[in-house]
């Protein structure tokens, strides 16, 4: 009985494969309203593809808006040569000081080269600041 | 390391607010001068540690590359493009 083939097993496993930790993401002061502003930006380079591990999206306001609008901190996939996707967001439209939003996840998805991924927000009000944070961590491993 | 580059994008739709960098992590945006202060990876940008034109600003982040010739922006770029393939003639990111 043969469970895995001779080819399988001469493979190392992807976390063998010239593995790199990649580590990025931000955390602003309490920014201005804004239009939407990538805070990292990860392409996969060629010859190489990308395991993703986690993502947080977070913003809280920091001081009141006349009148608030849309405040939105987000992930965003963009396969090589398709159009951008929003992975995950968390979206408010409120005004209270310290009002807040976020989320943390673990996700399995594997980027190829050129594929990229990219965290950013936008803050629509008029007036006021908000604290935004973005960040992914993920495997960048040889094809 | 630490780069401040010129931001390029409308924020409308999907064309957000950037440096045109195909790898970084945002330290400080300063939208009304149009740059940023970003970190990119060592490894993958060896060229501009080592540029006979590089300049650097002190920062409370480290010292941030700040100015870079074109000799140096041709080198950076055709390494971008040797990087990243896929993406061929794409990134050129610029030093402001």
């Amino acid at each position: 009985m043969r469970i895995t083939s001779t080819g399988a097993a001469a493979r190392p496993e992807y976390y063998d494969r010239n593995p790199t930790q990649v580590d990025l993401g931000s955390t602003t002061g309490s920014v201005a309203p804004h239009i939407l502003t990538f805070r990292y930006n990860y392409t996969v380079p060629t010859g190489r593809k990308f395991l993703l591990g986690m993502w947080r999206v977070y913003w809280q306001r920091i001081t009141a808006a006349a009148p608030v609008g849309r405040t939105d901190s987000d992930v965003q996939i963009t396969p090589n040569g398709g159009s951008a996707i929003v992975n995950v967001d968390v979206i408010g439209l409120t005004n209270g000081v310290g009002d807040h939003d976020g989320a943390t996840g673990g996700q399995a998805t594997v980027l190829l080269a050129g594929d990229n991924i990219a965290g950013g927000d936008i803050d629509g009000s008029t007036g006021g600041g908000v604290v935004f944070t973005e960040a992914i961590q993920g495997t960048e491993f040889d094809a | 390391m630490l780069v401040r580059v010129k931001l390029t994008g409308s924020g409308v739709g999907r064309d957000a607010l950037r440096p045109n960098l195909p790898t970084y992590s945002d330290v400080l945006h300063l939208h009304t001068q149009g740059f940023a202060y970003v970190l990119i990876p060592d490894d993958t940008h060896p060229e501009l540690h080592k540029h006979a034109s590089a300049k650097f600003e002190q920062t409370g982040h480290g010292d941030a590359l700040i100015a870079l010739d074109e000799a140096g922006h041709s080198a950076w770029h055709a390494h971008l493009d040797k990087m990243y393939q896929e993406h061929k003639g794409k990134f050129r990111p610029e030093i402001a």
